[in-house]
């Protein structure tokens, strides 16, 4: 007689129970990682969701520029600090908004994108926003050109000097074979600006129309120099106003952006039959009017030079 | 046999559901290098807006058009969405926007600024005429 029972010999249930389970489990748990791994592949690579909620922080590098300029603009115009902050922190939350503005600066300049003088305007106001969020810091590239001219310092009225009216005109510090090779016109000086105002930083003393020369038509030379001195002064605003219907158009110029011309050169392109007259505005009284008239019959526009010169 | 498939192709659908949940809505693909084109239209408002202030400061609709431009969808693939209203025009966009600001009753601030560039695209429309500023700036004809 056998010592065992017949359901001895029977294979566990428990244990068979159990390794069923595992299995299910394991097959379950592979097949839902992959599932993930499936879903989460297909909605990321092969059909990720359009995006429509960009912020300015994940534009790429160039529109990131482009929306800290449109920051500069609407702190020039609302002149509001913290607001202004709070703007350069959604386009770099990471980064210093002060360190932000001036990099943004620099940007610009090495990328070539300072060229009218809205561009050289929105430096400033770049510059003015890093300097007022943190006073004394320096940009990490040279944006002294751009930087604006020291206020004016005058110690007491005195009559202005005239020049007289054929004083030959001023060599220019730097002049390009281009302009090496218009002569200046024997012609006397055009005007010398009646001394309105002996408060004026600078005075025009020289407005000398040029010769007729088709290769150099309708343009205003402008120099703006020191004193007792050739060296010619960068980044000073140039204003040139001419008469439209219904008001007056305006251009502002930045002396310094050729510099191949001199450091205190900047010009103006002018339109035929318009008559212009240039200053620096807040520093000089503006010139007589400039006409810009044909000289010849190839349509060729006189051009000017025009010379500031601080008291 | 059965069941261990019909385990794994029940488990299998359930993490494909669950995948796509988390790669579409929990954690969407975050773009990086996006463009001017895909920013949230309240970001594209508020630079259209920034950018009609900077008009009013230096009077150079020219440089207005320029900043603007990079909002354009305009052969730009991944701008192409459901937006409901696409960019391609800038002088229409300013239009569309300023006359959305004023239907909406929107801060009357913002309206002027955006209508003075609709003015200065001519794009002023009998909606805005109240909003004009008193003395828009003057383009220079270079």
């Amino acid at each position: 007689m056998s010592r065992f029972k017949a359901d001895d010999l029977v294979y566990e249930p428990p244990v068979e129970n159990a390794s069923r389970a595992l299995v299910y489990g394991v097959v379950a748990l592979l097949c839902l990682v992959a599932g993930i791994g499936i879903g989460l592949y297909y909605s990321w690579n092969v059909e990720p969701r359009i995006e429509r909620n960009t912020r300015p922080d994940q534009l790429r590098e160039e529109d990131r520029v482009n929306f800290v300029v449109a920051i500069a603009l609407d702190y020039a115009h609302q002149n509001n600090l913290d607001r202004t902050f709070n703007l350069l922190l959604q386009v770099a939350p990471e980064v210093e908004p002060s360190q932000l503005a001036a990099d943004t600066a620099c940007e610009l300049k090495r990328r070539g994108r300072v060229q009218t003088s809205a561009d050289i305007a929105v430096v400033r106001h770049l510059i003015r926003i890093y300097s007022e969020l943190q006073p004394g810091m320096q940009a990490d590239c040279d944006l002294e050109i751009f930087a604006t001219s020291a206020p004016v310092t005058v110690a007491a009225p005195s009559p202005v000097p005239t020049q007289p009216p054929t004083q030959p005109p001023v060599a220019t510090k730097t002049a390009t074979a281009a302009a090496s090779q218009v002569e200046v016109s024997p012609s006397p000086v055009l005007s010398t600006p009646a001394p309105t105002s002996a408060l004026q930083e600078f005075q025009a003393i020289q407005v000398v129309p040029q010769t007729c020369n088709p290769e150099n038509s309708g343009v205003i030379e402008i120099y703006v120099r020191e004193a007792n001195s050739s060296d010619g002064i960068p980044g000073v605003e140039v204003n040139v106003t001419w008469n439209i219907p219904g008001g007056q158009g305006r251009d502002r110029l930045f002396t310094g952006l050729k510099p191949i011309r001199g450091d205190g050169y900047a010009d103006f392109e002018m339109v035929a039959g318009e008559t212009y007259r240039v200053s620096l505005p807040g520093r000089s009284d503006p010139t007589d009017p400039l006409v810009a008239e044909q000289c010849d019959e190839a349509g060729t526009i006189r051009s000017y030079q025009v010379v500031f010169q601080s008291q | 046999m059965r069941t261990y498939v019909m385990t794994g192709i029940v488990a299998l659908a359930l993490g494909i559901g669950l995948g796509l949940y988390l790669g579409w809505i929990q954690f969407p693909v975050e773009y990086e290098d996006s463009r001017m084109c895909q920013l949230d239209e309240q970001y594209q408002e508020d630079y259209t807006l920034m950018v009609a202030r900077g008009y009013q400061v230096d009077g150079n609709l020219d440089a207005a058009i320029a900043r603007l431009r990079p909002l354009r969808v305009a052969e730009v693939e991944a701008c192409n969405d459901s937006r409901p209203y696409k960019i391609n025009n800038i002088p229409d966009w300013v239009e569309y926007l300023a006359e959305q600001y004023i239907s909406e009753g929107r801060d009357p601030v913002q309206i002027r600024d955006l209508v003075a560039l609709a003015a200065g695209f001519e794009r002023v429309t009998p909606a805005m005429e109240s909003f004009l500023p008193q003395n828009s700036p003057v383009e220079t004809p270079r």
